[in-house]
């Protein structure tokens, strides 16, 4: 390959170019499933915590909603925006490794963030609430739950771009 | 030089469709060839026989000595990336990168680095016409512009072959004569290998040999009028 550099570096500067420009591709994308996820790790956190039978109803409601959106989302746009690169990509000449590097530290990023930010909401709602003096054994498995869904939504994101790259196709249809 | 030895064409489906039965094609080095024929006759294919996004039922292909017909995806891919320039009928251009991105990006998937890359697409911009619309949005050009947006990120690499399907089928007249002005001997393309798919009896005239693929499979060359 007609590079100036040695391949290692080479190699180096086409995943920090395929990776800077996806996270930029998908910021508007990631930041509503970092809200999304936000706000559905907040509701369910609600309903961990409360007892009212009204008030979890509405926190139900509410989490269902957001999550319906969040993955409408993450299937409508996202995904299908990616595939749409990663196609483009390798009929550029771009590698499987490289590219499906690229998509996982997007989704790395992507879904820790949106954990972390949960997490951080969470917590804060529990303060408000004054949440946490009730009992304070439930606050692992909550930050748990945060990060699963995290990791879940990001996943998701991640896994039809991959499975194009497994079964690439022509930029053409015909 | 690009050679197409015995290739049968079937696509599978419900009733298989042969496209291409024993197809032999030699293009030399530095040709300027167009493959024609009416919708359906096979260009498109032949096309991405050559660039390798499909592969022939059966026969070889080689290119400048490669046999790709025998490359894995991801060896076809790194040749794509140091041999050819490819412009695509529809177009291919990432929505939300800039015009500027978009050129850059076969340079930056073979790993030059950063200020390689701006010279070669600055270059590549201004030789298309495009150097003005480097921040924006593709979807925010026109047709013409995009193609023209679309040659220059072939042409960035300077790639030893250009191949492309239909390049002016679709342009207004602007963007036609520029395209045709660039093909008939921009310096940009001398000594390349250039083969395009057209229906248009203007690039036809422009290029040094067509060969008329027909929906009865049966090829004959001719020479432009």
């Amino acid at each position: 390959m007609k590079t100036d550099g040695p391949r290692s570096i080479s190699y180096l500067i086409t995943l920090t170019w395929l990776t800077i420009k996806g996270l930029k591709s998908r910021r508007l994308n990631l930041a509503k499933v970092v809200v999304v996820t936000a706000a559905a790790v907040v509701n369910l956190s609600i309903l961990v915590w409360l007892t009212n039978g009204m008030i979890r109803a509405i926190a139900v409601s509410i989490t269902f909603v957001s999550f319906a959106l969040a993955m409408s989302e993450v299937i409508g746009n996202g995904i299908l925006r990616s595939a749409d690169r990663v196609r483009i990509f390798m009929a550029f000449g771009a590698k499987r490794i490289p590219i499906t590097i690229s998509l996982l530290i997007e989704t790395a990023i992507g879904s820790l963030v949106g954990s972390l930010i949960g997490s951080v909401m969470s917590l804060i709602v529990m303060y408000i609430l004054h949440l946490s003096a009730t009992d304070l054994t439930l606050h692992p498995s909550s930050m748990i739950l945060t990060f699963s869904l995290g990791l879940v939504t990001g996943v998701m994101a991640c896994v039809f771009p991959i499975l194009k790259i497994v079964r690439p196709s022509n930029p053409e249809r015909h | 030089m690009i050679k197409l030895d015995s290739i049968q064409q079937v696509y599978r489906a419900s009733t298989p469709v042969r496209v291409f039965e024993d197809l032999n094609i030699e293009v030399d080095e530095g040709e300027f060839v167009a493959f024609t024929g009416p919708t359906g006759s096979g260009k498109t294919t032949l096309v991405n026989l050559i660039t390798g996004f499909i592969r022939p039922t059966r026969g070889r292909i080689v290119v400048d000595g490669t046999e790709i017909t025998q490359l894995s995806d991801d060896e076809m891919a790194e040749f794509r990336a140091q041999r050819m320039g490819i412009v695509f009928q529809t177009s291919n251009l990432i929505s939300d990168m800039t015009v500027f991105e978009n050129v850059e990006l076969p340079l930056a998937i073979r790993g030059e680095r950063k200020e390689g890359r701006k010279k070669s697409v600055m270059e590549s911009m201004k030789t298309m016409g495009v150097l003005e619309f480097g921040d924006r949005n593709p979807s925010t050009l026109s047709v013409g512009e995009r193609m023209r947006v679309e040659i220059a990120r072939a042409l960035v690499t300077d790639p030893p072959i250009l191949i492309m399907d239909e390049p002016i089928e679709n342009l207004d007249s602007l963007s036609k004569e520029y395209v045709l002005m660039l093909l008939r001997g921009g310096h940009s393309i001398q000594g390349k290998t250039v083969i395009v798919t057209s229906h248009s009896s203007k690039m036809i005239k422009a290029t040094s040999r067509a060969i008329q693929l027909k929906k009865s499979l049966d090829l004959s060359p001719s020479t432009p009028t």
